[in-house]
């Protein structure tokens, strides 16, 4: 048993002071670093913080963002020069990169740390030592009051410590120097250590992400089909002055690709187009076109780096790890060629979307888009790029629900502007029907050449934090699990021998009352 | 086969008519008993919903050679939310008794379909899948998601009749007598409870899709930056009521203020940034921004911004902001429950 302490009138009074005395101190004499410890572990700081921080994220999704690769040009065409170079002199077309938006960041992070530790402190203490030898008053003076038993009060503290020990409870008691004594009894800690757990947890998925961005990096490369690019990184490039310095010391990266084959492989509608979302053409040229998707972009990807070789299949959601880099397929280029015949003589053009084309007088194909049509050239060929998407030369294997079918010889998709109409038609070209072109005075057909080149393009990028972001993500998922669900009981007792004085509270649970009914049903017992 | 709006009107016209009945039953408290056929409709509804999906998911199967989940698109994901809803309101129900918030359950649901009928028809097709939506973490992804949106679009409906109740005076006695104003505000916080681990989950699971399909776990997308701004906003909710005993009318509105976030994640995000001219990679959800859309969507967002802060000369009663400290000794009474 432990030693008799002061009675609970003159501990709490203590406390009450204690705690005055704190915020009193802090608001009248406080120095600057007093101050501002106290703000980070003020929770309405941490409040407006948050809600700044949630401000400045939603205008990020208002107004593009450089990271997004909106270009200078982009911005003028929006926004105009003055009002651009407003919101980048604000910073808000970079604005998860800015000062301010770092500080908040930081300031919130902190602002957890902070309140975490003091959480851990509060726990550990409730763990090892809860408050005891409650006075009157803490029964009184709640705004949910206690109860009074008089009836079947046990002969001693200990037979009713007993009793709540078989009911799962872990209990403390404490004898007051006039021989009444004090129970603290709880069930159901995990909620207590859940909550301290998710918070720290918190706090790991923001460590890891600054794992990330200190000694991770990440970009572009792309490949052409049968080809071999490398990449070398710097840890230092691209970073700040303090991170450049931290990672000085780093070994380049360095990485050579070799992509042996890449192939887009194309699928078909089973539906009629009218059908399908968006196909709902009306020229059967596009519609055509439209029955073929993308299916998959496979690379047959050979990564070597620093005397490692790794080889994959690359596609969307299968990406290549090697080293602790990992090589994502991401997107492509595929352009096909134009076989052009002029009175006889054949010549291959490569054509990307976007652009528009003509055959001058001399046989040859030219791109316009700068200098305008030609008058005394053919119909402009347009490779269309609409807002709805490009519309690129199709090749590569073809399959029907998912049943290789064969292969889809390169197919086209242009839109014939006769010099003097405006009005246009959608032809699809394949490598086998020539389309007859008007140029005065010559034979003119097109068709597509079977020649195609493909680009892959991959995301590549180095993060030893995503295993830590994702661990902490973890816990803190199971952490507020926890806390939300597991119901926490505590019940404060104070026995004298012909009275019981009980104050319960319930956290998170069903019954808010369920500590009375454990008391209740001990007395009952007897 | 091909999934056929019909599906989709059955069930608007069950659940136009539950919403009749739920309706009818609150003006007159005498026909409670209504309660029961409105329920009955809406599992009609839902049934009906149901088929729709598994119509939907077997096309995809043809198509795809695999599950998809069929909430790929606004039209999809619409059906999806819609029927999940319902369904939670009925499970809802079964657990705490919230038939007679039937009516308010309802508004959205039904706005939902008729949104569909009367202006996404034409995307009603099955969708061209990206490859990055060919992953098995898409189904994981997209219902925790809209299970945790589904728990608070509940909880945002009982704050609403909360606000109403409290600062207007606009209710019914067929729910003032089952539910007082200090439970409503106990069932919303319990609903949004619920919701929260089931969105934290679901922005975990993103992420790690995201990881794998794009390569990156974050990368301030709209959607990703206003799922974390719904994340924040419910994670001060859920502090303000817990470390600050915030209750009633301020937890309500507070509440209601947070799920103007789940709004503009789910559907705003897509129109807000395709009218700001911003390209999101979550782009296969792009909803078409007509003039109504924005409207409904200023409305959703605005209409509860309005409900809470318009003054008004009512005086607030009955909401328990904090219960009065009891100064007297406690009584021998036997112990009073609240249940």
């Amino acid at each position: 048993m432990e030693e008799p302490r002061p009675t609970g009138i003159e501990k709490e009074q203590i406390e009450a002071s204690e705690e005055e005395v704190y915020h009193a101190r802090v608001r009248e004499e406080a120095g600057l670093w007093e101050l501002f410890v106290y703000l980070l572990n003020s929770l309405p700081t941490a409040i407006i913080a948050i809600l700044i921080l949630a401000l400045l994220a939603a205008i990020g999704t208002l107004i593009p963002q450089e990271s997004m690769g909106v270009t200078h040009a982009d911005y003028v065409a929006k926004f105009g020069e003055r009002k651009y170079h407003l919101l980048k002199s604000l910073g808000f077309t970079n604005i998860y990169n800015t000062v301010y938006f770092n500080i908040v960041f930081l300031w919130v992070a902190v602002s957890s740390i902070v309140c975490s530790v003091s959480r851990l402190r509060r726990t550990l203490r409730l763990w090892l030592r809860p408050t005891h030898g409650y006075s009157h008053r803490f029964f009184t003076a709640r705004r949910e009051p206690g109860r009074l038993y008089r009836e079947g009060i046990p002969d001693s503290p200990e037979e009713l410590q007993e009793q709540l020990k078989r009911a799962g409870f872990r209990t403390h008691l404490l004898r007051d120097a006039d021989g009444s004594a004090s129970i603290y009894a709880d069930r159901g800690f995990i909620r207590k250590w859940a909550s301290v757990v998710f918070h720290f947890a918190f706090i790991l998925i923001l460590v890891g992400g600054v794992i990330g961005r200190v000694f991770g990096f990440e970009g572009m490369v792309a490949v052409p089909d049968g080809g071999t690019s490398t990449v070398t990184v710097r840890l230092a490039d691209n970073k700040a002055p303090l991170v450049r310095w931290l990672v000085a010391g780093v070994h380049p990266f360095h990485y050579e690709l070799n992509l042996r084959k890449f192939d887009i492989e194309y699928d078909q509608h089973l539906q009629p187009s009218e059908y399908l979302t968006g196909l709902a053409a009306s020229e059967p040229a596009l519609r055509e076109y439209l029955r073929y998707y993308v299916k998959d972009y496979v690379s047959d990807l050979t990564v070597r780096s620093h005397g490692n070789e790794r080889r994959k299949l690359v596609k969307v959601n299968h990406p290549l790890k090697i080293g602790g880099t990992s090589f994502y397929q991401t997107s492509y280029v595929q352009e096909g060629y134009l076989l052009v015949s002029c009175d006889g003589s054949e010549a291959a053009y490569p054509v990307r979307a976007g652009a528009a084309y003509q055959v001058w007088r001399d046989g040859r194909l030219h791109e316009i888009s700068e200098f305008g049509p030609s008058p005394t050239g053919s119909e402009i060929l347009y490779h269309p790029q609409t807002q709805g998407g490009t519309f690129p030369v199709k090749a590569g294997p073809l399959y029907r629900a998912g049943v290789r079918e064969g292969e889809l010889k390169p197919i086209g998709l242009f839109e014939i502007l006769p010099a003097d109409s405006t009005n246009s038609r959608y032809e699809l070209l394949n490598t086998t029907d020539w389309l007859q072109l008007h140029l005065p005075g010559h034979k003119l057909r097109v068709r597509m050449a079977s020649r195609v080149d493909s680009t892959s393009v991959f995301q590549y990028r180095h993060d030893p934090g995503v295993g830590v972001v994702f661990f902490g993500w973890i816990v803190l998922i199971i952490g507020i699990v926890l806390t939300m669900y597991v119901p926490f009981v505590q019940v404060h007792l104070r026995w004298e021998p012909e009275v019981l004085y009980c104050f319960s509270r319930a956290f998170g649970a069903a019954d808010k009352f369920s500590g009375y009914r454990v008391i209740e049903k001990c007395l009952a017992n007897r | 086969m091909q999934t056929s709006l019909v599906y989709i009107l059955i069930a608007l016209f069950a659940w136009g008519f539950a919403f009749l009945l739920f309706v009818y039953a609150l003006l007159l408290r005498r026909h409670l008993k209504l309660n029961y056929v409105a329920s009955a409709l809406l599992l009609v509804g839902s049934a009906s919903l149901i088929y729709w999906l598994i119509a939907r998911t077997a096309e995809y199967w043809r198509q795809y050679q695999g599950f998809v989940l069929p909430a790929t698109n606004l039209f999809e994901s619409i059906v999806f939310i819609s029927l999940l809803v319902v369904l939670f309101y009925v499970v809802a129900d079964l657990l705490t008794g919230v038939r007679e918030f039937g009516a308010y359950v309802l508004i959205l649901p039904l706005a939902g379909l008729v949104y569909l009928v009367a202006h996404l028809s034409g995307e009603a097709g099955m969708p061209e899948l990206p490859p990055a939506l060919k992953s098995y973490w898409l189904p994981f992804h997209i219902i925790t998601m809209f299970i945790s949106y589904a728990a608070f679009t509940m909880a945002a409906v009982v704050s609403l009749y909360y606000i109403l109740k409290v600062r207007w005076g606009i209710g019914f006695r067929a729910i003032d007598l089952k539910h007082d104003p200090e439970r409503i505000d106990r069932l919303s916080y319990y609903l949004v409870s619920i919701a929260y681990p089931f969105l934290t989950a679901g922005i975990f699971l993103g992420a790690v899709w995201a990881d794998q399909a794009w390569g990156r776990y974050w990368g301030w997308d709209p959607k990703e930056t206003w799922s974390a701004i719904t994340w924040l906003l419910y994670t001060l909710y859920l502090h303000a009521r817990l470390a600050y005993g915030w209750r009633g009318l301020r937890a309500a509105i507070f509440n209601f203020i947070a799920y103007d976030a789940v709004i503009i994640t789910f559907i705003g995000v897509n129109l807000l940034s395709s009218l700001a001219g911003i390209e999101s990679i979550h782009s296969y959800a792009v909803g078409k921004g007509g003039l109504i859309t924005l409207i409904v969507l200023f409305a959703l967002i605005v209409g509860p911004l309005v409900l809470a802060f318009w003054p008004t000369r009512r005086r607030v009663r009955n909401a328990p902001e904090r219960p009065e400290r009891a100064n007297s000794a406690y009584s021998l009474d036997p112990p009073k429950d609240a249940r």
